[in-house]
């Protein structure tokens, strides 16, 4: 096809521009497989429309009258990192940096500046949020939009918001359509990488299609013929598998949390908390197994999401407990011994400073698990007693277990070193690129510090841990003497300065951090005891004992010193350093480069940067192996992957399991495909504007600029005798399916910023509207009272509507709830709490939002219209509100701070506007003194800030 | 004439009408006596209540408006508790929805009998309380939960709480911490990180 010519030639996997003519042809969803770059083919198609000069807007300039630039959106591009990756793309393949999309976000400027954006035609990344509140307020217009591109289609149900979006466009211009002779439908093209997603509940693929009002669906497995052909005929990369066994220790350990679960999940099946639950839980699918592979704790979660409130605390516990037990069996496998065995440890600590302990941790499997934790660092043994030594001392020696794959790793690149000296003759010259890709920041530190400084690594962390250890004890030792230390305590404390010494040699001092504890001991004192402890012991056993230790750690020494992996060049930079790499001139050498999934959103441009002759894969990660086959076959070189892999552990399952799921899911996606009958794709919302329009048969005179008033104009006079639809609506209610509702019900919404209520339907009428989860929380942080309390003040029938999920049952609480007795704490004492103080509230009671549309219409009836100026302007002055509600665009910097800034002891609403007055950010508030934080938020609350901030968690002793 | 009843009572007063009405029986947690007067029950002060079922407003459509015009304007709460016990009250409760809101009447939904005899138990045994209840959060957590409460909202689960104040302390030294320093927590990915700085260093407001 003709049109290829606009993609980059030859930057595109021959798949990539095959599904690129086929969406230019047919509006359409694609699902991709994981990994097979669907970022790069939305770069490829902004690149198309966005090139006037080879792209789209050059064949079809005839049609457009204005010689403008399309006007197309993208749509579903979340997270800034997706965003930034469309740009490197855009920018690598040459695209002048003045067509380059503009980017939309929250922090982006007024509606009158937009409109004028929108006005200059071009590519737009922008938020479904400002997108609906332009549209509804006529600051964009439908006629001048030509098309959409919707990434992350998955995401995109029938109540979403981009479902809104695409609906309230595809009717508007369908009606302008057949009224005049204007073009029809906007394009919409959709891709997706989560077929999981797409496939997950009953025949949400179609409900997809129907809310991007499209009918194509576009299927592309891994194994797809086009795809194989691709990846596998070419030039496929040698791959080498190596399965590492786990070491016994381990072995021990992952027994150990895998019982310690089922313990988790019988506790849960016996609490019977909820029905579905149950079910949940008495379901096949609910082992071991699939806990560990499959993320079922958040699925468990996502189920329960609107009964949480119900559950109790100790059940909510349990959940909580699943999620630690499935990140516990791969941290085993990532964590080295020190940083596993704190961790343990933490979470004990954390788990007694809770009102609702763990219960695991009680279990005999938890007993294990410490003891195995705490083998791979160091054993305890007692000498037996002889004649000269009749009570021998305790004696530590140190273990420091190595994770089986680090070594595993360096053997590898030992050979890798062997492989490139060999093949010195042949070779070009230039470095040779070794990429290690590894899970996440934390295993890329760990890694590398192996690969650098071998043991020695391993050794600091220990030193840190008994530091952190010790600090405990010798706060101890201050109140009551070295006696009241365990054994075990006391000899950890020489642990730690022999280390030290192995570490860094006899002559140093023992250098503490400058921020010392307070409870610090002076040096002379821990001098003077260490003496009296020496003398306490046997001159004999110190020397021998000495010399042993000493063997272990120099050993320990030795290996990292002599480490020949240490010629090697490590580097681990961020992507945006890469340059660096071809500014300066390399000699022939093996580089190594390290690098982590979670800092890394797209694999194929460092690929294309590094063209790394070897990629080893320390975890395996589908969307990356994947990147690295797209690579080789576009690259057409030789590339070695290796695989490195625990045998029969968590991470072993999670790889595959998710390969075949994903074959799965594509299976059944293609056989719906076949018998699914394309959706129909009539837009059944005529507004009733539409409708006089049409019936009077003249469409611009009364409105303004020919733009159809779908959205809400304030502006204009209304007919006494018209009905009243007119709706002004918070824009952050616009995250809930109702606005949508209401604007398909006819209502004429106006997206404003409201200090007070959600919805305003009249001059009297406001509602606060709470889903069921929202009623429970709010009543419990007392938000809900604040919210009515202002409702009360300014409007003469303040609602709250009560808006259940019409997929759970309608009702507030279950029998078993209610009990024998007045519980203060129920939903029923809150409720009469409130009605009792606010006597003029309504409770609206709605079974589902398309109930609530009901509810507003009788609302509505015999009441003036509402004022969106003075609705918008009510509260302002009540400022210790507005710091909260007020979210106009600007302003919602750091809505998550102000949120944590509510959860800290003894903040109300009140004290915390005082604080935000007078400090800027969290950070400082945390750094103020105790006066200082007594000056703005109170004597009482501040001094509760103070020991909240500097509260150390009382740490459980190893 | 019910403005007796306008006085404080001690006990739950309820109509002679309401006689044989199932939910008396599960009335138990407060003193009730039977009295002629207007409404269907008197809770304390000031606050009266009809009882309603949707089984009987859907035979009996006009009878909710009778009732209520009797009780002309003596009461500051007017409680309209109805009964669910009607598997499509759709209709009738869109209808009440109206009603309640034009006729200052209060609507509670109580899909029990003993849901809604507690209603009147609560109303009856919390007079006179102050609002505190609802109206402050309850601070007596303990402080680990204190924590991953405050931290939650920055997206941090409670593990990764759990490791962060294992390495730093306390709560102010994970405030000043460094995007570096957070990142050798385990657990904490780039993207947590950066959300946790964010929070702690981003102003709370662009105003300021």
């Amino acid at each position: 096809m003709e049109d290829k010519a606009f993609v980059p030639q030859g930057l595109l996997p021959s798949y990539l521009a095959e599904i690129f003519g086929q969406l230019y042809d047919e509006d359409g969803l694609v699902v991709l497989g994981k990994g097979l770059q669907s970022d790069m083919l939305l770069a490829s198609l902004v690149r198309f429309y966005a090139d006037p000069e080879e792209g789209h807007y050059a064949e079809e300039e005839t049609k457009k009258k204005d010689g403008k630039p399309p006007l197309v959106l993208v749509l579903g591009l979340h997270r800034e990192a997706e965003r930034t990756t469309l740009l490197d793309f855009l920018t690598s393949w040459g695209t002048p940096p003045e067509i380059l999309p503009t980017i939309l976000t929250n922090e982006a400027g007024q509606s009158k500046e937009r409109a004028a954006l929108y006005q200059q035609g071009g590519v737009f990344v922008i938020t479904s949020r400002i997108l609906i509140v332009d549209l509804l307020t006529a600051t964009i217009d439908s006629m001048q939009i030509d098309g959409l591109l919707v990434a992350h289609a998955e995401q995109v149900t029938e109540t979403s918001t981009e479902a809104f979006i695409i609906r309230i466009i595809q009717s508007q211009r369908q009606f302008q359509a057949s009224s005049s002779n204007s073009n029809g439908a906007a394009f919409v093209k959709a891709i997706s990488e989560s077929p999981e997603q797409v496939m997950s509940g009953f025949s949400k693929v179609d409900k997809i299609l129907k809310a991007l009002h499209v009918q194509r669906l576009y299927l592309y497995p891994r194994f797809h013929d086009a795809i194989r052909e691709e990846l596998e005929g070419r030039n496929p990369p040698k791959v080498i598998e190596l399965h590492q066994e786990l070491s016994p220790l381990q072995k021990e350990m992952q027994q150990a949390i895998a019982v310690a679960l089922q313990t988790v999940i019988r506790k849960l099946k016996e609490s019977k908390a909820l029905a579905n639950l149950t079910l949940l839980l008495d379901g096949e699918q609910f082992t071991v197994e699939n806990l560990v592979t499959n993320p079922l704790d958040q699925a468990l979660s996502r189920n329960l999401e609107h009964d949480w409130h119900r559950l109790s605390p100790e059940t909510k516990q349990l959940i909580q407990d699943l999620r630690t037990l499935r990140t516990l069996f791969q941290n085993l496998l990532t964590y080295d011994c020190v940083s596993f065995y704190k961790l343990l440890l933490s979470i004990q600590s954390m788990s007694a400073a809770s009102r609702h302990p763990s219960m695991w941790l009680l279990t005999p499997a938890a007993d294990v698990l410490f003891r195995k934790a705490k083998e791979r660092l160091f054993k305890l043994h007692r000498p037996l007693p002889t004649k000269q030594v009749p009570n021998p001392v305790l004696k530590c020696q140190p273990v420091l277990e190595e994770s089986p794959k680090w070594r595993l790793l360096r053997t590898i690149l030992s050979e890798i070193q062997e492989k490139f000296e060999k093949e010195a003759a042949e070779r070009a010259a230039g470095p040779t690129n070794v990429l290690i890709l590894v899970k996440d920041d934390r295993t890329l530190a760990a890694v590398k510090d192996y690969l650098v400084q071998g043991n020695r690594a391993l050794l600091f962390r220990w030193l840190r841990f008994l530091e952190q250890q010790n600090d405990r004890s010798r706060s101890i030792t201050v109140n009551g003497g070295v006696e009241t230390l365990s054994e075990e305590s006391r000899v950890l404390l020489e642990e730690e300065s022999r280390c030290r010494r192995i570490l860094f040699g006899d002559q140093s001092k023992r250098k503490r951090r400058q921020n010392a504890p307070i409870n610090h001991i002076p040096d002379f004192v821990r001098k003077r005891r260490r003496i009296t402890r020496e003398k306490a012991r046997g001159e004999a056993t110190m020397q021998t004992e000495d010399l042993e230790r000493n063997a272990v750690l120099d050993e320990a020494v030795d290996l990292a010193e002599h480490d020949d992996s240490n010629d090697l060049d490590y580097e681990a930079s961020p992507l945006n350093t890469q340059e660096d790499h071809f500014t300066v001139s390399f000699p022939d050498e093996l580089r190594i480069v390290l690098k982590s999934y979670a800092s890394l959103d797209q694999a194929s441009l460092l690929l294309q940067d590094l063209s790394p002759r070897y990629v080893l894969f320390f975890n395996t990660d589908i969307t990356f192996v994947r990147a690295v086959e797209i690579y080789a076959a576009m690259a057409d070189v030789q590339i070695e992957v290796y695989f490195l892999m625990f045998q029969a552990s968590a991470e072993d399952k999670i790889f595959m399991k998710s390969l075949e799921r994903e074959q799965n899911t594509f299976e059944r996606l293609i056989n719906h495909k076949k018998m699914m009958s394309p959706p129909a794709l009539h837009c059944a919302t005529t507004t009733q504007e539409m409708q006089h329009a049409l019936a009077r048969g003249s469409l611009g005179g009364s409105y303004m600029g020919g733009s159809l008033p779908l959205a809400f104009d304030s502006r204009k006079g209304r007919k006494a005798n018209e009905e009243k639809r007119d709706i002004a609506v918070d824009v952050r209610e616009f995250r809930s399916v109702l606005p949508s509702i209401l604007h398909q019900g006819g209502m004429r919404l106006a997206p404003v910023t409201l200090i007070v209520g959600d919805f305003v339907l009249s001059s009297v009428h406001c509602v606060e509207r709470k889903s069921i989860s929202d009623l429970f929380g709010s009543f419990a942080s007392g938000r809900l009272y604040t919210q009515v309390e202002s409702m009360v003040k300014y409007y003469k029938v303040p609602c709250l509507l009560i808006e259940f999920d019409p997929a759970k049952s309608f009702s507030l609480q279950n029998a078993s709830e209610i009990g024998v007795e007045i519980r203060t704490d129920s939903v029923c004492s809150k409720i009469c709490l409130l009605t009792m103080h606010f006597p003029q509230l309504r409770i609206l009671w709605s079974k589902s939002p398309h109930d609530t549309l009901k509810i507003f219409k009788d609302l509505k009836k015999n009441h003036d219209e509402v004022d969106v100026d003075r609705a918008m302007e009510i509260g302002r002055n009540e400022l210790e509100d507005s710091l909260f509600e007020s979210s106009s665009e600007s302003d919602e910097i750091n809505e998550v701070a102000r949120d944590m800034l509510l959860r800290l002891p003894g903040v109300n609403i009140h004290s915390a506007r005082k604080i935000m007055q007078n400090c800027d950010c969290l950070a400082e508030l945390c750094d103020m003194s105790r006066d200082e934080l007594r000056r703005v938020a109170g004597p009482v609350t501040g001094q509760k800030l103070f020991t909240f901030f500097r509260q150390k968690m009382s740490a459980v002793n190893i | 004439d019910h403005h007796v009843f306008l006085q404080p009572q001690l006990r739950l007063c309820v109509s002679t009408r309401q006689r044989g009405n199932g939910i008396l029986q599960h009335i138990r947690n407060v003193p009730y006596s039977f009295e002629t007067m207007v409404p269907d029950y008197i809770m304390g002060t000031q606050r009266c209540a009809l009882f309603l079922s949707c089984k009987y407003h859907s035979l009996h459509p006009t009878y909710i408006e009778h009732r209520t015009a009797e009780l002309k304007q003596d009461f500051a709460l007017r409680v309209l508790l109805v009964l669910v016990d009607d598997n499509d009250a759709s209709k009738t409760l869109q209808f009440l929805n109206a009603f309640c809101a034009r006729q200052r009447l209060t609507m509670i939904l109580a899909w029990s009998e003993e849901e809604a005899a507690r209603y009147l138990e609560t109303f009856q045994a919390m007079d006179g309380k102050d609002a505190s209840l609802i109206q402050k959060r309850k601070d007596t957590n303990a402080f680990g939960d204190q924590v991953a409460d405050f931290l939650s909202k920055a997206s941090v689960n409670k593990t990764d709480a759990a490791q962060l104040m294992a390495q730093f302390s306390n709560v102010r030294a994970i405030g000043q911490a460094s995007m570096d320093e957070l990142a050798t927590v385990s657990g904490m990915g780039h993207v947590k990180v950066k959300r946790l700085w964010d929070a702690f260093h981003k102003p709370f407001s662009s105003e300021a």
